[in-house]
This record gives structure tokens, sequence and C-alpha cells, in this order.
């Protein structure tokens, strides 16, 4: 006789009646004498007949409607891939319909438009350096402090020169002392 | 005196021959020319997709997409079906992968990841055991609430479970049909089948006697 594993481990195809006929009798008997498993097979068969007795659904009243918008779109977009227009001919189209467009201003002077002057501020004064050096003396690091920490590109003294130096490029104006 | 259209009075007619003909001759006649014989096709599936579209997925509305979606793709590749299978398999195989993306594009989807994360349903690794339960709870009770209990039984199953109980319960497929529009194999379904029922049994055990 099956015990209690074995049938819940193959209980659907008992239920489906795919066993053979001699081990779906030994099933059978199995739920004869089993409490338990026969009001698990009692279960299942009510559950499942609730849930085949639920309401069917129906499409919605423009569900025709809509697909049919959708075929005809397949349809026209079918119909334009398989038209056989090769791609000579379309690109010879498109040329001519670019052309026509550009057609009219040919050969004709452009508008010229007068616009309002611009008010811009002139350029910043040019800073003269505090002394003439030799570059050739100048090695070149990338940056230096000057100022309360604003670094900037110079050119630094080197070792043939005499005191230290440094002639930096205002990039921005110095804070006022 | 009346003249009867012979163009009216031959259409009916038409369509009538086409309900008498099975899937593989219709799709047969469209292929030849005939447009209404597509129709005849969408009005013989569109219900029994919609539903098995739907307690798939959960979504009423998305399932009408879904549904019209298998349509459009039906009608785009079936000159490449072949005719000597069953037609109906081969829709509710497109319907079933459309609804697999669908599913596993919203488990992607954070929100419905955290409600997923939430239940702590792991079906494989509950012990298939059952145990004797005398509760007898009021019989009216249990007829109002089972219908709701059981359609919520069956969108809790884990989403591979629930499709092979739908094909199984709901649209009468046969293991092989299942094994063929889910992509698995016939172990496969038979374990996933065995699962399905026995956490669709485990739910809605309280509500039966």
């Amino acid at each position: 006789m099956a015990d209690c594993a074995e049938f819940l481990d193959r209980y659907s195809e008992y239920r489906d009646g795919l066993l053979s006929p001699v081990l779906s009798e030994r099933f059978a008997a199995h739920l004869d004498s089993c409490a338990s498993c026969a009001r698990y097979h009692r279960v299942v068969v009510s559950g499942v007949e609730a849930f085949a007795g639920l309401p069917e659904l129906s499409p919605s009243t423009d569900f025709a409607l809509r697909l049919q918008d959708r075929l005809r779109e397949e349809e026209w977009m079918a119909r334009r891939a398989t038209s056989g227009a090769p791609l000579g001919v379309t690109v010879a189209v498109a040329a001519a319909l670019g052309l026509a467009a550009w057609l009219p201003t040919l050969g004709r002077d452009p508008e010229v438009a007068e616009l309002p002057a611009v008010l811009a501020k002139g350029p910043p004064p040019v800073r003269e350096p505090a002394v003439s050096v030799d570059l050739a003396d100048f090695e070149l690091p990338s940056y230096v402090p000057i100022h309360g920490g604003v670094w900037q590109p110079a050119f630094v003294a080197g070792s043939s020169g005499g005191s230290l130096a440094a002639y930096a490029l205002p990039l921005a104006p110095a804070p006022a002392r | 005196m009346t003249r009867i259209s012979p163009v009216r009075e031959a259409a009916p007619s038409v369509r009538e021959s086409l309900k008498q003909l099975d899937d593989s001759a219709l799709a047969a006649r469209f292929l030849d020319g005939e447009r209404r014989a597509f129709d005849e096709l969408v009005d013989r599936y569109q219900s029994r997709l919609l539903n098995f579209v739907y307690r798939t997925t959960g979504d009423r509305e998305r399932a009408e997409d879904l549904v019209q979606e298998t349509f459009i793709r039906v009608y785009r590749h079936l000159h490449r079906f072949d005719q000597t299978k069953k037609f109906s398999t081969w829709v509710y195989t497109i319907a079933s992968n459309l609804a697999k993306n669908e599913l596993r594009n919203r488990s992607r989807n954070p929100l419905v990841l955290f409600q997923t994360i939430r239940k702590d349903w792991e079906a494989d690794q509950r012990p298939l055991q059952w145990e004797d339960n005398t509760y007898r709870p009021d019989d009216l009770f249990r007829k109002r609430h089972l219908r709701s209990m059981v359609e919520s039984a069956v969108e809790e199953l884990p989403r591979h479970h629930r499709q092979v109980f739908v094909l199984r319960e709901m649209e009468g497929k046969t293991y092989e049909e299942i094994a063929e529009i889910t992509g698995c194999n016939l172990g496969t379904v038979k374990s996933r089948l065995n699962r399905a029922r026995n956490n669709f049994a485990q739910l809605i055990a309280p509500l039966l006697g």
C-alpha cells in the first residue's frame, strides 16, 4: 500500500489519471484508509472546482476596435516594407525634394538685417612686470601660491639669479590689503 | 419590391462556414486572403487568452494589452506557423511568453519587489505535510468567502507554479501542451503542478471541511 509521502509526491499524476492501473489502485486504497490524505484530496478537488467556476472575464467593449486599428497599422507597415521601391529611387526623390526646398534661395542676395549695437566693457588693463628678467634663468613649476592662497601659474627665479622673485600672470584681481 | 443585395446574402454564410472550420483550416484560409478567417480566430481565443493572462498576471488592464499584442504577433507570423502543429498551443505560447516578460519586468520594479519580499513564501522549502483539521467554519461564511480566497490563493502562488496551475486547472491543457507552452520538460511540469496544488490547498484549507 502507498504511504502518505508517496501519495503526496505523486498526487498530481494520480489526480490527472497518469498512473498505471496498479499504482492508481494502491493510491485509491490509501485514500480509503488515510483521513489526512483524503481531506487533502477533497480540498484540492473543491478548491479547483471553485476556481474553475470563477466568472469568466470578457474583453472590454472597445477591445475589437482597438485591435482592428492595430491590425490596419500592421497591414500598412507590411505593405510599405514590401512596396519594392529601390534605394536609388528613394535617394533621388529625397534629393529632388531637398533641391526644391533650397532652389528659391539660390541666385539671390541674402537679406541684411540691421541689429542694434551691443555695448561691451573694454579689455582689462595690462599690468607691467615688476622686474625685467631673462626668461632663460627661470624654471617653470606648475603653480605657486600668491596673495592669500590663490594659486596661479608663475615663473620662479633659477639658481643663477639673485633673490627669489615671482612673476605671476594675473588671472583675478588681487584682494585688497 | 425589396431587392436583396447578393453580397449581403453571402456574407452571413461565409461567416457561418468559417465557424465550422478548425483553427488550422482558418489559418490556411486567412493566408489565402480571407481576412474574416482571422476575425474568427480572434473571436475564438480573445476571452480564453484574456482569462489565462489575467489569472497569470493579476492585472486586467494589462492583460488586455498583452492579448492584443498576442494577436498582433499571430498576424505577423502566421505565415511561419507550422500547420501540422496545434494552433492553440502556439497562440498560448505567445501569450505565456508575454505574460512571463510582464511579470519579470514587474519584479524589477522596486515597489513590487518590496511587496514580494514581504511574502515569505518559499514553496520549494515547505514540507509536503498534511494535518487533519477538525475545524468546521460556518457554511455560509465559507461559501461567501471561498471565491475571493480561491482567487487570492492563486494570485499568491509563485509565478512559475501559478502559470502551470492555471493552464491545467482552468484551461485544461495536457502536460505535454503545458511543457510546450512554458518551454519546460515534462518532469518540471509535474513537479511545479504538484507544488502548486499543495500550496493552493494549504491556503484554502481553512475554509473547506
